[in-house]
């Protein structure tokens, strides 16, 4: 068992190794794009400000190293990465670093509840619907992932709002506790907890009709494969042919799927954050774009890229922990 | 002697079609104790539906609508869910075709070997790693306690078809259905895969139903002979008998498509003219009958009965005659 952890130390070191050039690679082009795009931070102030002469401009964009040509603005940036600094925010007059950190939690929390909902939501109604194939049950839960599949995000998000929020009064339409309440402990767990259902539900939903579809059709074919039916040769039950033989198998697709759609998930949670007002990274990019806050969004598209590393890097890892055919090595 | 198999009259019919697609149809089987038979048929003749009705494995699709399959005594039609599945394994157990799938490839061969042994309440979790090491030695598995660990696909065809075997006698059936268990295998893998199940009926006692398209094989293996075309039996009897004096044109047709053993290397190999029949296409007379070159009129129009000479049984109106 120790060796088998150490072999996934080993695996993980490599693949963060290799993830290095990645982020480099990604850090130029982030840099170049949003460099690209006209205007700057000076330019958003100075426009806020109303009226600012020319001496005020170029006083600022010398303060914040705008004056310097582009390559001498990268290799100070490129530096300062190498050791986490990802410079100031204007903007918020706060480190990016710390900008990041504070908004990181809030959107994990968000994601890892949409993605846990989405993968257990999706083997069990999958089996079940796998297993009642062309039965009520089966027709009831794909007629009901199909919907969820084709029903927007933002409209979904809206229409939740308005039943449980303004109609029933039973859940937070916004933000992510209640401010000023000052709770602690458990009861602050609770509360966030209670404003978390409708954003983790609406930004689940997707991968959810997503995985129950992939879940039943990959059942469905793992189900007739050979040693199935040696399964059933033994003399074993029908469940026990279902959640030992099948279930497993049946995974594969799902773990792979999961891992390719959290990427674009993190685009989903800009919309989900902004109907919820949560106080996430999607939020934070919202108004980092509008507001020319380079640093922040340079920031946020590298904290981007390392969570998808990451979770490709979770994803292989889970994939052969399940999968003995796929080596460590 | 006890027959440990007698199927009698089965009819298996493939749903969604025309109410006569038959794929088994009146097919009559029995196998005694410790006895091999050979099943032997072209592609298609229904030989692998035969095997799996026995436990009762058919696709949803096939569905059997009359006989009668006693396997030691207990029709397994009329069976429980729990009967049923308290049969396979222990009365009688399936080795497959195909070795590259027919084991689960995320678990141990020790697990899938194992799994068998409790289910089946012939060991506890605690004796049964040691009697799986001591099935796979039994299947001359070589290096077996390493290869128990292993995954199937750390193992070859070869290995995998004698896992497979020790699988399928983990439970002390009384008879082993062998469905072409070597045909996926190369020729020297072939040979020790037979031997072996030669080699264990000895030890072990059980009965083999043998499936397979070789006739090579079939001498080398079975007491008894049953031939098989369109879903029925149209020949059994005694090897030595079927290979050597055939009666029925189809086995005729089938052992002259052999190479003869001194035979001009560029000479071409007779083959019987014509495919078998599709499920469904035949409605009357002798199946064999459109590709047969004996047939007659009588053949189009009524159907053979088997009628017995001796040790040979056949279904013909024309059979070749005894030497």
């Amino acid at each position: 068992m120790s060796s088998n952890a150490l072999r996934i130390g080993r695996f993980v070191a490599r693949r963060l190794v290799q993830a290095v050039p990645i982020l480099v690679g990604i850090a130029v082009i982030n840099f170049l794009f949003v460099n690209m795009a006209p205007g700057d931070a000076a330019d958003v102030l100075a426009g806020e400000a109303g009226a600012a002469s020319p001496e005020f401009m170029a006083d600022l964009r010398e303060r914040y190293g705008l004056d310097q040509p582009m390559y001498v603005r990268f290799l100070v940036y490129l530096g300062k990465m190498m050791t986490f600094d990802l410079g100031y925010s204007f903007r918020f007059s706060r480190p990016v670093t710390e900008l990041l950190l504070a908004h990181l939690w809030p959107t994990l929390l968000l994601m890892v509840t949409a993605i846990l909902f989405a993968f257990i939501m999706g083997i069990v109604m999958g089996v079940i619907a796998a297993r009642n194939v062309n039965r009520w049950p089966d027709y009831l839960i794909s007629t009901g992932a199909l919907i969820a599949y084709a029903t927007p995000v933002f409209w979904l998000g809206l229409m939740m709002i308005v039943l449980f929020s303004v109609n029933m009064g039973i859940l937070p339409s916004s933000g992510m506790e209640t401010i000023g309440a000052g709770y602690t402990g458990w009861r602050r767990a609770a509360d966030i907890g209670q404003h978390l259902i409708m954003p983790a539900l609406v930004l689940g939903m997707y991968l959810t009709a997503f995985e129950v579809r992939l879940m039943r059709a990959s059942m469905l074919e793992v189900g007739e494969q050979d040693f199935v039916t040696t399964a059933r040769s033994k003399g074993l039950g029908e469940n026990a042919i279902a959640y030992r033989h099948v279930l497993r198998n049946a995974m594969l697709p799902l773990v792979t799927m999961l891992g390719l759609q959290i990427g674009a998930m993190l685009g989903g949670s800009v919309l989900v954050e902004t109907v919820f007002a949560w106080p996430g990274l999607g939020r934070l990019a919202y108004t980092a774009v509008f507001q020319r806050d380079i640093n922040l969004l340079l920031g946020l598209l590298f904290m981007c890229s390392l969570m998808v590393i990451i979770t490709n890097i979770v994803t292989e890892v889970a994939y052969r922990l399940i999968d003995p055919r796929i080596s460590m090595e | 002697m006890n027959a440990i198999l007698d199927i009698k009259g089965l009819r298996a019919c493939l749903r969604g079609r025309s109410e006569n697609a038959y794929v088994i149809d009146g097919l009559d089987l029995t196998v005694q104790e410790g006895e091999v038979v050979a099943l032997v048929g072209e592609s298609g003749s229904g030989k692998s539906m035969t095997a799996f009705s026995i436990l009762q494995l058919l696709p949803p699709a096939i569905h059997i609508t009359d006989g009668t399959i006693l396997l030691g005594g207990h029709d397994v039609m009329k069976m429980d869910v729990r009967t049923l599945r308290q049969v396979r394994g222990t009365q009688a157990s399936i080795v497959f075709q195909e070795p590259m799938t027919s084991l689960n490839p995320l678990m141990t061969v020790e697990r899938q070997i194992a799994e068998m042994l409790l289910i089946h309440g012939k060991a506890t979790r605690r004796t049964a790693p040691g009697k799986v090491i001591e099935l796979l030695e039994l299947v001359r598995m070589p290096d077996a306690k390493r290869r128990a660990k292993q995954y199937p696909h750390n193992l070859s065809g070869g290995l995998r078809q004698r896992a497979m075997i020790a699988l399928a006698l983990a439970c002390e059936p009384r008879l082993l259905i062998a469905d072409e268990p070597t045909t996926a295998l190369d020729v020297t893998i072939q040979q020790q895969i037979l031997k072996l199940l030669l080699d264990l009926r000895d030890r072990l006692g059980m009965a083999i139903l043998l499936i397979t398209h070789d006739l090579g094989v079939v001498a080398e293996m079975a007491d008894r002979v049953a031939v098989m075309y369109a879903g029925r039996i149209v020949e059994h009897g005694p090897v030595v008998e079927l290979l050597e004096a055939p009666r029925h044109p189809y086995t005729h047709g089938l052992l002259s498509c052999l190479p003869a053993e001194h035979a001009d290397p560029d000479e071409r190999l007779t083959e019987i003219p014509g495919l078998p029949p599709q499920p469904g296409s035949i409605r009357q007379g002798c199946p064999f009958a459109p590709r047969c070159p004996r047939s007659d009129a009588i053949c189009t129009e009524v159907e053979p009965a088997m009628t017995s000479d001796g040790a040979s049984h056949y279904k013909c109106h024309h059979p070749w005659t005894a030497p």
